[in-house]
């Protein structure tokens, strides 16, 4: 491959797998940076919806834990990506608003630790549970076939790089639909408004008669959402086992966060793609050192830019 | 020259100018009280020169020594302590340890401690925290949990934690708030005990307008963050644009 | 407790009124658990065991392993419970530890001298990972620790292979005798005879009594440490930062030096680790799994006291090594169920016991020290 190939080709990957961490990362910093609310359990989420979208998609064989157990060979619904990608982000939603509900508000007026604790452990509950019911193995990724006539799986040929992989674009188109139409929500809405305003303006907002405690809950609802449709979309090109949680996504969700900023959304986007092209021009380079490359530019960050790209300096006394 | 010098001190925040171009002298041995408003600008005023914030232009001198924009500790450690608004006490440790913790950072300030001794053999600190108990009246009390104590007693606590440092100038943000006639009263002649005992400067922040007009010796008004008067209580009192920024507020 | 009444207690109550009352009532509780630990943990539950016909004694080995835990998380604590910093990446620490000294051993093969070149590594990487980490607090400190855990996961499976033997795990420790003389699986005695029974010793291995007297030391030192003026400064860390950096002190500075002294309990109790295992692989010396690992058992034993987190070891050591090997009449195997019930029970304890399991325990046992010394136990 010359330069300009192996250029292009590692800002289109760098574009897809950065979509998906932007994806991460808006759900996380919105939760953030409302509520000053540190969430572990974002990876969980992330796991629930992939194992959501895997059982929705298609059937799948299972072989150990509890419904194996019981004699549940093949479960899934069928339905296919269209229908995943309704049921999903559904689900998604009901549980961040009653993970707000019941875990989050608690911990509040809590200091900070005691939230990643808990949601820490919630992340673990979780990624067991998710063991012991569906069992550990790893199941294939289900990329679609094709979506409303239009082929979507195989390779497409694109100029310079040749041949691509389909379902990646769709993948890029997807993700940026998703992240205009959280956009506009929060440019239109009420509850976009509390986002926007960040936890130091809360105390206006409610005094402009917007209702915070509804507001906060569909803030979770929205960052779960937003990241069990990230688990959606890695089930169809990525395998699934119960680890994935932290690996593909807490951690890069993160990652983006402290790139971008806390409570920035454009931070996220523009986090997600910077680490999305490091990391990808890293695994077709020096592969080793692709995952560590990831770290190093987050360590970097945070020596010569602390709050982030868009993050706002804290007063740290 | 005064010890605590401020010269043409600005804090600016985006689009709202919080201290406006204030120059102010106080000198040795003597009480002056800011006051003015809500909202002026008072507490962020103290911020900058404690170095809370860095001020966005000016410089603070204090005993000839340039400090602005100097971090918290290091203002400290050059001999300026403040006592906090809301008592800032460290809630489940003792009230003994409370004021040890100031006497050690007054006594070592940098890093030399071995960390294999024991507290209670460092003899200076020991003095300096019972001495500093005493003189608040709490020294009975050590054993207790620095949150059981009531409110009042947590104030004293919270000046006892203060004056530990050994400061030479002390920045009281509002230190009667909340406070009954009695407490209020007890304060006012710990201050001038403060004062004349351990020949400390005072710098105070009070809405408390009687206890001002006894305790100081200059009343500095801020008014949207910029100094309009700066003269002795009497003088103060007669000031038109002073009355003019108190309209219907605080009788003076 | 109440220090006043230890003037009244020693006329009345001598020596056990004063030890209970006195500061290395841990250290000397500690030392006299390390004696009959082994015991307790193996022999004694299978008697128990045998009572309800269910198999929960202890293996051998498995007291030193909770030990050696045990060290790292006491030394986890005092950033953790005391300081007030939430990291997720000792396991840094730790496995560059059992890294380093299995890497010693080909030179030197003494325990001793192991474990002291890996703690010396651990604590010389814990100063830049710390002065970057420290920077930021809260999430953003957490989360950059797991960071520099998890690069140094990646490292050791890829390009750091060449040293750590990547995923084929480490295994050539040429672990010799322990101060040249004491084989480290050899039993210090067959048996002990005590007058009225005879005592097997096969669980008192040489590198029970190795990682023992390291345990006693660690906690000495930490409690020593926890007495001195850093005691104090990094509780005082941990309950109102703000307020430390205006008594004038360097908050930074404390922070920085909880972190590596933290970072050299777990370097020490991952060289000890290293030497027991003689197998080690990024996956568990690395992982972030592993840094997770000691914030549940530090939580759950109890942060905020010194000993506590040693509980909280042993709780989860043994319910992972054992129960989980369980089989009960209705369930069934447990197997790696305990982890639900685990991660079940941190989420319980961190929303209702924030300290942890250990002061109801430290309570109960000053309670009967009072009832010893006819003290009214008000406390």
């Amino acid at each position: 491959m010359s330069v300009v190939q192996q250029t292009v080709s590692i800002l289109l990957n760098g574009l897809q797998l950065g979509a998906i961490y932007a994806l991460l990362g808006i759900g996380l910093t919105i939760i953030l940076g409302t509520m000053n609310f540190l969430n572990l359990a974002h990876g969980a989420l992330y796991l629930i919806g992939s194992y959501v979208g895997l059982l929705t998609i298609k059937t799948i064989s299972l072989r150990d834990g509890i419904l194996a157990d019981l004699g549940y060979q093949d479960v899934g619904l069928g339905a296919g990506f269209l229908g995943a990608l309704l049921v999903v982000p559904v689900v998604g939603f009901v549980i961040g608003v009653v993970m707000e509900r019941t875990v989050a508000k608690p911990f509040y007026k809590r200091p900070h630790t005691d939230q990643l604790l808990v949601t820490f452990g919630l992340a673990l509950v979780v990624e067991e549970l998710v063991k012991q019911i569906i069992g550990g193995n790893t199941f294939q990724s289900a990329t679609p076939e094709s979506i409303f006539g239009i082929t979507t799986s195989g390779p497409i040929n694109l100029p310079i790089v040749g041949a691509f992989p389909r379902w990646r674009l769709v993948i890029v188109l997807i993700a940026f639909i998703v992240i205009g139409l959280t956009g506009l929500l929060i440019a239109r809405t009420d509850w976009g408004l509390i986002v926007k305003a960040g936890t130091h303006d809360s105390e206006m907002v409610t005094l402009l008669g917007v209702p915070i405690g509804r507001s906060y809950a569909l803030i979770f609802g929205v960052g779960a959402a937003l990241a069990a449709l990230a688990g959606l979309i890695g089930t169809t090109y990525l395998t699934v086992d119960p680890g994935i949680g932290t690996q593909r996504a807490l951690i890069p969700a993160f990652l983006v966060l402290v790139i971008g900023g806390a409570g920035s959304v454009r931070g996220a986007i523009v986090g997600g793609l910077v680490l999305g092209v490091v990391v990808s021009a890293f695994q077709q380079t020096y592969s080793q050192w692709a995952m560590i490359a990831m770290y190093m530019l987050v360590a970097i960050v945070l020596v010569v830019r602390p709050q982030g790209i868009f993050g706002s300096v804290e007063v740290e006394g | 020259m005064g010890l605590l010098e401020v010269e043409g001190l600005t804090k600016n925040f985006g689009g709202l100018t919080a201290v406006d171009n204030v120059t102010l002298s106080v000198e040795r041995g003597t009480v002056q009280a800011i006051i003015g408003p809500n909202g002026a600008g008072k507490t962020t005023f103290i911020n900058c020169v404690s170095g809370l914030l860095e001020p966005s232009d000016g410089t603070v001198t204090f005993d000839g020594e340039d400090i602005t924009g100097l971090p918290p500790h290091e203002t400290v450690q050059a001999g300026i302590s403040k006592s906090f608004q809301t008592a800032s006490i460290f809630p489940t440790m003792t009230v003994e340890n409370n004021v040890q913790i100031a006497a050690f950072g007054a006594e070592h300030g940098s890093f030399r401690f071995n960390f294999l001794k024991r507290r209670e053999d460092y003899d200076e600190v020991q003095a300096v925290t019972e001495r500093m108990l005493r003189s608040v009246e709490l020294w009975g009390a050590r054993e207790e949990e620095a949150q059981n104590l009531p409110y009042g007693d947590k104030r004293r606590l919270e000046i006892a934690i203060a004056l530990a440092s050994e400061p030479q100038l002390l920045f009281m943000d509002e230190p009667t708030a909340g406070m009954s006639p009695e407490e209020t009263q007890e304060t006012v002649d710990l201050i001038k005990e403060l004062q004349e005992e351990l020949g400390l400067t005072i710098v105070l922040i009070e809405h408390d307008m009687e206890l001002i007009f006894e305790v100081a010796d200059r009343i500095a008004v801020l008014h949207r963050g910029a100094i309009i008067a700066n003269a002795t209580p009497s003088e103060v009192k007669g000031d038109p644009d002073v009355q003019e920024a108190y309209l219907g507020g605080v009788e003076i | 407790m109440s220090e006043e009444t230890t003037q009244e207690s020693t006329s009345d109550s001598g020596l056990i009124g004063t030890l209970v009352e006195s500061e290395y009532l841990p250290v000397v509780g500690f030392a006299l658990g390390l004696l009959v630990f082994p015991w307790l943990l193996i022999d004694g539950l299978q008697l128990i065991g045998e009572f309800i016909d269910v198999s929960i004694g202890g293996y051998q080995g498995l007291p030193q392993l909770v030990l050696i835990y045990g060290v790292v998380v006491v030394g986890f604590n005092i950033l953790l419970g005391f300081t007030g910093l939430l990291s997720f990446g000792h396991a840094a620490f730790f496995g560059t530890a059992a890294y380093v000294g299995g890497l010693m051993s080909w030179t030197i093969g003494d325990p001793v001298v192991m474990t002291i070149a890996g703690a010396v590594v651990a604590t010389l990487l814990a100063w830049p990972i710390g002065f970057v980490s420290i920077r930021r607090s809260g999430v953003y400190f957490a989360v950059i620790t797991l960071t520099f855990g998890q690069m140094l996961f990646f490292w050791a499976m890829g390009p750091g292979a060449w040293l750590t033997n990547g995923d084929d795990g480490f295994s050539e420790f040429q672990t010799s005798a322990f101060l040249g003389t004491f084989e480290l699986d050899q039993p210090v005695l067959d048996t002990l005879d005590l007058v009225v029974f005879q005592l097997d010793m096969e669980a008192y291995t040489w590198e029970y009594v190795f990682v023992g007297i390291v345990a006693l030391i660690a906690v000495w030192t930490a409690n020593r440490m926890l007495h001195s003026p850093y005691g104090l400064i990094f509780k005082a860390l941990g309950e109102n930062q703000q307020r430390v950096s205006f008594v004038g002190l360097n908050v930074f500075r404390y922070k920085l030096m909880a972190f590596i002294i933290s970072a050299a309990f777990a370097g020490v109790g991952g060289a000890m680790w290293g030497i027991h295992e003689s197998y080690i692989h990024p996956g568990t010396a690395y992982y972030w799994i592993q840094s997770g690992d000691f914030v549940i058992m530090t939580v759950l034993g109890g942060a905020g006291s010194l000993i506590g987190p040693v509980f909280g070891a042993l709780i989860f050591e043994y319910v992972s090594n054992v129960i989980s090997g369980v089989s009960l009449p209705v369930i069934g195997s447990i197997g790696s169920l305990w982890r639900i019930v685990l991660g079940g029970t941190f989420v319980i304890v961190v929303w209702a016991f924030p300290r942890g399991i250990y002061p109801p325990i430290r309570d109960a046992v000053s309670w009967l020290g009072s009832l010893l010394t006819g003290q009214g136990g008000d406390d």
